[in-house]
């Protein structure tokens, strides 16, 4: 009601004003939506509001819709959110229509969401339009309309209205929704990527306003790939192969867009991109991360070249890609891919080994040479693991192997406390001492004292003692390193210390000097 | 693939060949002392020491990297020999 209350009252109207405006206004909406066939209710967080005289309906950003009807059949139609004039529909936004409920029966139906980062990008001050042919007038921005036996329901501006969403994930950083996600889509048709959510004041700090360079702004990255395929050991007959997938391991596709960030403070967003279309059915993994560009001391780049982007929330989901062909249904039996192939590493990207077959669709010379060439990670793995079982570990290069183990901290997994000391006071009877015992636990002391550092935060990032200096101390501990080496391999600064023999210094020229003098 | 299989069969030869030399899990005891024991015991308290103070553990970075950087000179001066512009390990 708050939302109601905030687009629709006139600020004119005092506190004492707007209550029985409020309870006129509601009372309207029950006798006419009654009167006028449909009442549309639902309990939970409104994201979307938009009422009509006549009937109210109500989506939801879970695209829920739910409807009662007397007397008629009613459907729905809700269109996309539009801004920038009169163009209802030109962006994305909610989709669907031509969903029934029968007359005298109370339903609920889903229609798809499809966040448009244009929903987000702007308030939604501004009202629904619609009269009673479906048109329309301008200055309307955004419109729904609803349908009751063919024949718009008659609406006025005023009595249409859309409220703000409100946090998606409670102010924090999160992604709380992705598509496609749980759907089915199909191939070789293009769809939207989307990601929606919330990024945090933290998050945003020190991140320009209305930047979409995403070497130096947020970004949403989706990567997606085959990890079950369909059809693969069915039947040739079988057209809904859905019960018999196969672990698939296929190649990640990445796309990415700029999240662009339009405040200083925590904020929703809501993020699309397009995809191409997939050629290939089956189950498909979708991967969605928010990523900044990883900073070191405010630098994104090193001598133009990007740091790369560290991942600050991410969710992950599945979609299916289907309706495919009888060649592929064909091509995926001939093959027999009834072979568990590895399950879909989501930062590394293998090529398939069905790359190298010599068959239209399937080929891929880059990857059928990456395939047979480059060994995966976990071969990689798997290799080191038995170097180090079969070779360092025995004797007597285990001796070092063991001493790496255990001063690398790996030897154990139980965590180790700091030992406690004991201190008895000498027994000299003029101190009143004598005898005494004093246990000192440095385990409860360092404790006490890095809760008391823990409670050091700078108020405006939330960033510890630890992540301010730190970065400071590793820059220093850096240039000292860089500095040792560079003396120890060109003998500068200086022409003392330790000679690594990789250029001229004091010994070099000394053996220079004595060759000079033999002559 | 064919990476994997000729590094598979070098390193499990090299396995087999070696299978027969004691595999060793913990370092012998000197003069009665358990080594290992105190070792480990000594490192896990150490590193439950650099969790409070952490900048031992960026130092701890820094050496660590250097220790690599003079370990790339001997293997350069093993791999080079005499061609190697060395003279400090000669």
């Amino acid at each position: 009601m708050d939302a109601l209350t905030k687009y629709t009252m006139p600020t004119f109207l005092s506190i004492s004003e707007k209550r029985p405006l409020k309870m006129a206004l509601g009372a309207c909406f029950v006798v006419l939506g009654v009167l006028g066939g449909g009442t549309f209710a639902h309990a939970s967080t409104v994201i979307y509001s938009e009422a009509v005289v006549g009937g109210v309906v109500l989506v939801y950003d879970d695209g829920l819709i739910d409807a009662s009807t007397t007397g008629a059949d009613i459907w729905y139609n809700v269109n996309t959110p539009a801004f920038g004039g009169n163009n209802p529909g030109a962006f994305g936004g909610y989709e669907g229509s031509g969903f029934a409920f029968p007359p005298n029966t109370p339903g609920t139906t889903t229609v798809q969401y499809v966040p448009d980062q244009s929903s987000i990008q702007y308030p939604f001050s501004t009202y629904f339009c619609i009269d009673s042919v479906g048109s329309y007038p301008t200055p309307c921005t955004n419109w729904v309309y609803l349908t009751i036996n063919g024949t718009y329901v008659p609406g006025q501006a005023s009595n249409v209205y859309l409220a703000q969403p409100t946090s998606l994930c409670n102010g924090s950083t999160c992604i709380s929704s992705v598509s496609p996600s749980n759907t089915e889509i199909a191939t070789s048709t293009s769809f939207d990527l989307n990601a929606m959510g919330t990024i945090s004041a933290k998050d945003a700090l020190n991140i320009d306003e209305f930047i979409t360079d995403m070497t130096k702004g947020l970004s949403i990255k989706w990567s997606y790939g085959l990890v079950d395929r369909l059809y693969a050991s069915c039947p040739l007959s079988t057209v809904v192969a859905t019960s018999c997938p196969i672990p698939f391991a296929g190649a990640l596709t990445v796309m990415r867009a700029p999240l662009v960030l339009y405040n200083t403070g925590t904020q929703d967003f809501t993020v699309s991109t397009t995809s191409p279309g997939l050629s290939e059915t089956g189950i498909y993994q979708l991967n969605v991360e928010i990523d900044k560009p990883t900073s070191i001391l405010g630098l994104t780049s090193v001598f133009g070249i990007n740091l790369g982007y560290t991942q600050i929330a991410a969710t992950s989901t599945t979609f299916t890609v289907a309706t495919s062909t009888a060649y592929q249904r064909y091509m995926a039996f001939l093959l027999d891919l009834n072979t568990s192939k590895n399950t879909l590493n989501a930062t590394t990207t293998q090529a398939a080994l069905d790359s190298c077959l010599p068959v239209p669709g399937f080929f891929n010379l880059s990857d059928c040479v990456t395939v047979l060439f480059t060994p995966t990670p976990g071969q990689i793995d798997g290799l080191i693991q038995t170097v180090h079982d079969g070779i360092l570990t025995r004797a007597p290069v285990g001796y070092v192997t063991r001493l790496v183990t255990i001063f690398a901290g790996t030897a154990t997994t139980t965590p180790q406390a700091l030992p406690s000391f004991t201190v008895q006071f000498a027994n000299v009877p003029q101190t009143g001492l004598q005898g005494l015992t004093y246990t000192i636990n440095m385990q409860d002391m360092m404790d006490a004292g890095s809760s008391t550092m823990a409670g050091f935060v700078d108020p405006i990032s939330g960033k510890s003692l630890r992540e301010i200096t730190e970065p400071y101390i590793l820059l220093i501990i850096a240039i000292s390193a860089l500095i040792i080496i560079f003396h120890d391999t060109m003998g500068i600064p200086g022409n003392g210390g330790r000679d690594s023999g990789y250029g001229r210094n004091s010994g070099e020229k000394y053996r220079e000097w004595l060759y000079e003098h033999k002559q | 693939m064919i990476t994997n299989a000729i590094l598979s069969i070098i390193v499990n030869t090299f396995t087999i060949l070696l299978s027969w030399i004691p595999q060793i899990s913990t370092l012998p005891p000197i003069a009665g002392y358990d080594i290992d024991t105190a070792l480990v015991t000594g490192m896990g308290q150490f590193y439950a020491f650099t969790n409070y103070v952490w900048p031992i553990r960026d130092v701890m970075l820094g050496a660590g990297f250097l220790w690599g950087f003079h370990l790339l000179l001997i293997f350069l001066k093993v791999i080079l020999g005499s061609r190697a512009p060395s003279k400090s390990f000669s």
